[in-house]
C-alpha cells in the first residue's frame, strides 16, 4: 500500500489524492485569512497565477526559482528511500555551491567543455562530504542524524559566511549580501531560453530525477537500499550492509544537494553570495514530502512551490498582500500532507505505542538504541 | 579574557530567551517527541507580546497573550503530530515556515509594508542589591529583567517537577518506553500533549523575553534560529534540567560574546558555531561506547566499526 502511494507511474489517483486535497485545503485557509484582512480572495489569486505564469518573464521567474528545488528535493527524498532523515540538505547546498564558486573563479581560461563539468562536480563533491560526516556518525556511533545534519547546517553557514567575508573577500564591498570574485565566464551555466536564467540544470535536475527512480525502482542497489529503509531487520537478515548502504546514499543525497547550490552559483548568482540560500534547503524538503517522497513528483511539486513564489512577487505589487502570505500557505500544505501521509487508515483515537512501533525512524531518541538498525 | 567578563551580564540577559525555550523543550523531548519548532513558537510568543504591548500597553496582559496563543499553536502542533501521526520533525520543519510567514504577513498588514513593529510595553528589571556585593560581576548581575529570574528559578522547579512528581514520572516513563508505559495505565497521548502545552507557554515566555524584555519590538524573523540553539541545549544537556540551563546560558554567552567582538572588528563567525559544534560534540562523544572501549580494548575496536 506504501508502495503504491509512493510511486505515482503505479497508481496516479490514489497518489495525488492526498497531495491534492492538502493543497485546496490550503488555499481554503489562505483565502479565509485574505477575506479576514477585507481583500478579495478571486482577485489575489488571479494576481498569483499572472506573477507566476503570465508573462514570458514571470514563467521564466517560476522555473528558475523551482530549479534548484529539484535538486533539494531529490536530495531529501534519496536519503530518505534509505532510512536517512537528511536535516541537512540546506548546508550541503551551501557548502557545494561555496566549492563550485571557487573552482568557478580560480581556474580561469580553462574552455567551458571542461570547466562547467568541474564546477558542478565540485559542487557534488562539496555536499557529498559535508554529508558525509554525520552519515559516519550515525553508522559508526549510532549518533542521530536528524540533529547532527541540522546542526552541520549552522556551520556550514558560518563557515561560508567567514570565508566570503575574510579570506575571498572583494574590496570595496559592504552592506547585507557580501559575494566573492565573479566566476569566470567558462563556468556560467548555458541559458535555455535567453536573456532569462533558465540554465541547463532544469534538464540536468530532471536528468538526476529519473536516474534516481531507475536506480531506486530497477537496479539491485536501489532495492537493497530500499529494503534498509523500509525493512531494516529483513535487509540484515539477508546479508544486505546497512551502514554502507546509508553513508552510500546520504553521499548521494548530499552530492544533490551540492549540485543544487552549483546550479544556483552557475545560473543566478555568478558568485557565491552570503547569506547564500535562504531556506533553498528546507523548502526542498517540503516540496519532496509533497509528493511523498517519489523522485518522478518531485519536478511537478517543485514548479508547484517555484510558482506560488514567483507568483507571490507579482501578487504583492498588485494587490499588496504580503507575499509572506505564500509561506504560511505552504507550510500548512505540508502539515495537512504530512498529517495525511504518516497517518495511513489508523483512527486518531488508537494508541500511540502500537503506532510507534511501525514507525522506528521517527521513534528513536536515544542514539545508542539505533546502533543495530 | 575582558571581553569575556564584560559580556557576563548581557550574556544571562542574550541567553534567558534561549534557557526559557529550552525549558520548554525539556518537556518535549522528555515525552519522547523531537521538537524543533521551539523556534516557531518563540516567534509567535514574540510577535504576539508587542502586538498585544502595543494595542494596549499593558505589557502583562502582552505576556499572557503571548502564552495563550503559543500554548494553543503548541496543542495545535500536538494534535498534528500525535493525533494524527505527522512525522515531528517535518511538522516541526513546517510549523516554523508557517509561524515566520505567518507573522511577516500579519506585520506587514499591520503596519502597511513595513518591517517592524515597536511597543512602549517593556519587562521591568527586578534589582537583587545583595548580589552587587559580589566582586567583579556584582554590578552586571544585581540588575535583571524579571524574565531572567523567572527563568533561573525554574531550572529547579523543573528538575524536581521531572524527578519528583507523577506528571515528571508519566512523562519519562512514556518518552523512555510507550509500550510500558501504556501497559502501567498512563494515557501516552494525553501525557505528551501536556508536554507540548507546557513547552507552547515556556517558548511564549521566551519569545515575550526577546521581544519586551532585550528589543522592545518585533521585525521579521526576529528569533534569527535562537529556537534552533534552544533545541541544541535540550540535546547537549540530554534534557536534564541543569545541564540544559547551563548549555543555554554558555551559547548565549558566546551570543553576546559575538556582538562584543563583531563591535570590535574580529571575525565572530567561529564563536557563532559554538553551540551547533559542541553539541555534536557532545552528541558524539556520548555515543562512543567508553565502557567497551575501556573494558576490552582489542575486540572494542572492531565493534566499533561495525
Amino acid at each position: 500500500m506504501l508502495e503504491a502511494r509512493s510511486w505515482p507511474l503505479r497508481n496516479i489517483g490514489t497518489a495525488l489524492r492526498g497531495p491534492l486535497i492538502a493543497i485546496l485545503l490550503g488555499f481554503l485557509a489562505a483565502a479565509v485569512l485574505i477575506l479576514l484582512i477585507g481583500k478579495d480572495p478571486l482577485e489575489a489569486a488571479g494576481a498569483l497565477w499572472r506573477g507566476a505564469f503570465g508573462t514570458p518573464n514571470n514563467m521564466a521567474g517560476t522555473l528558475a526559482l523551482a530549479t534548484p528545488l529539484i535538486f533539494s528535493a531529490l536530495a531529501f527524498a534519496v536519503a530518505f528511500r534509505g532510512s536517512m532523515f537528511n536535516a541537512g540538505v540546506e548546508g550541503q547546498l551551501i557548502i557545494g555551491a561555496f566549492l563550485s564558486a571557487y573552482v568557478g573563479f580560480t581556474f580561469d581560461g580553462l574552455p567551458a567543455i571542461v570547466h562547467l563539468p568541474l564546477m558542478l562536480a565540485a559542487g557534488a563533491l562539496g555536499g557529498a562530504l559535508w554529508a558525509l560526516l554525520p552519515a559516519i556518525w550515525r553508522v559508526g556511533l549510532g549518533a542521530n542524524e536528524i540533529v547532527t545534519t541540522l546542526m552541520m547546517n549552522f556551520i556550514a553557514i558560518a563557515l561560508t559566511d567567514y570565508l566570503v567575508l575574510y579570506p575571498f573577500r572583494l574590496p570595496g564591498q559592504s552592506g547585507s549580501a557580501i559575494r566573492t570574485e565573479s566566476i569566470s565566464p567558462s563556468a556560467d551555466l548555458p541559458s535555455l531560453w535567453p536573456p532569462y536564467n533558465v540554465t541547463i540544470a532544469l534538464p540536468l535536475g530532471i536528468l538526476c530525477v529519473v536516474i534516481a527512480w531507475y536506480v531506486l525502482r530497477r537496479s539491485v542497489v536501489g532495492y537493497e537500499v530500499r529494503m534498509v529503509g523500509s525493512a531494516p531487520r529483513f535487509a540484515k537478515t539477508a546479508g544486505i550492509p546497512p551502514g554502507r548502504h546509508m553513508v552510500g546514499v546520504m553521499m548521494v543525497s548530499g552530492a544533490l544537494a551540492g549540485l543544487g547550490g552549483a546550479a544556483q552559483v552557475g545560473g543566478v548568482f555568478n558568485a557565491f553570495v552570503s547569506p547564500f540560500a535562504t531556506g533553498l534547503g528546507f523548502n526542498g524538503v517540503l516540496v519532496a514530502l509533497l509528493v511523498g517522497n517519489a523522485p518522478l513528483g518531485i519536478p511537478f511539486a517543485a514548479v508547484f512551490i517555484g510558482a506560488l513564489q514567483s507568483g507571490a512577487i507579482g501578487m504583492e505589487l498588485t494587490t499588496s498582500i504580503s507575499r509572506y502570505l505564500v509561506a504560511a500557505l505552504t507550510a500548512t500544505i505540508i502539515i495537512f500532507v504530512s498529517a495525511r501521509q504518516f497517518s495511513g487508515r489508523r483512527l486518531p483515537w488508537q494508541t500511540v505505542a502500537r503506532v510507534r512501533s511501525r514507525q522506528p525512524q521517527v521513534e528513536a531518541e536515544v542514539p545508542a538504541d539505533r546502533r543495530d538498525t | 579574557m575582558e571581553i569575556l567578563l564584560a559580556a557576563l551580564g548581557p550574556g544571562l540577559r542574550t541567553a534567558s530567551p534561549i534557557l526559557l525555550a529550552a525549558l520548554g523543550g525539556i518537556f518535549t523531548q522528555r515525552a519522547g517527541v523531537f521538537n524543533i519548532a521551539l523556534e516557531g513558537y518563540m516567534l509567535v510568543g514574540a510577535f504576539v507580546a508587542v502586538v498585544v504591548g502595543s494595542a494596549t500597553g499593558s505589557v502583562w496582559l502582552a505576556v499572557a497573550a503571548a502564552v495563550v496563543a503559543c500554548t494553543l499553536l503548541a496543542l495545535l502542533m500536538a494534535f498534528v503530530v500525535l493525533s494524527l501521526r505527522g512525522d515531528a520533525v517535518v511538522v516541526g520543519i513546517a510549523v516554523n515556515l508557517l509561524a515566520a510567514g505567518l507573522t511577516a504577513f500579519l506585520l506587514q498588514q499591520i503596519t502597511d509594508g513595513g518591517a517592524f513593529l515597536r511597543t512602549t510595553a517593556s519587562l521591568p528589571n527586578v534589582d537583587l542589591p545583595f548580589l552587587a556585593d559580589i566582586p567583579l560581576v556584582g554590578d552586571l548581575l544585581a540588575s535583571q529583567g524579571i524574565l531572567v529570574w523567572v527563568a533561573l528559578a525554574l531550572v529547579p522547579v523543573i528538575a524536581w517537577v521531572l524527578a519528583r512528581t507523577s506528571l515528571g514520572l508519566r512523562m519519562r516513563a512514556v518518552g523512555e518506553h510507550p509500550e510500558a508505559a501504556v501497559s502501567a495505565g498512563v494515557n501516552v497521548l494525553r501525557t505528551q500533549y501536556i508536554a507540548f502545552g507546557l513547552c507552547g507557554a515556556l517558548c511564549a515566555l521566551a519569545g515575550a523575553q526577546l521581544a519586551l524584555g532585550l528589543l522592545s519590538l518585533f521585525s521579521i524573523n526576529m528569533t534569527a534560529g535562537r529556537g534552533i540553539i534552544a533545541f541544541a541545549a535540550v540535546i547537549f544537556g540530554a534534557a536534564a534540567p541543569r545541564w540544559v540551563a547551563l548549555a543555554a546560558l554558555v551559547f548565549g554567552m558566546a551570543d553576546a560574546v559575538a556582538n562584543r567582538m563583531q563591535a570590535v572588528g574580529l571575525p565572530v563567525q567561529f564563536v557563532l558555531m559554538v553551540p551547533y559544534v559542541l553539541t555534536i560534540a557532545v552528541l558524539l562523544i556520548a555515543a562512543v561506547p567508553w565502557r567497551r572501549l575501556l573494558r576490552l580494548p582489542i575486540r572494542a575496536q572492531t565493534g566499533a566499526e561495525a
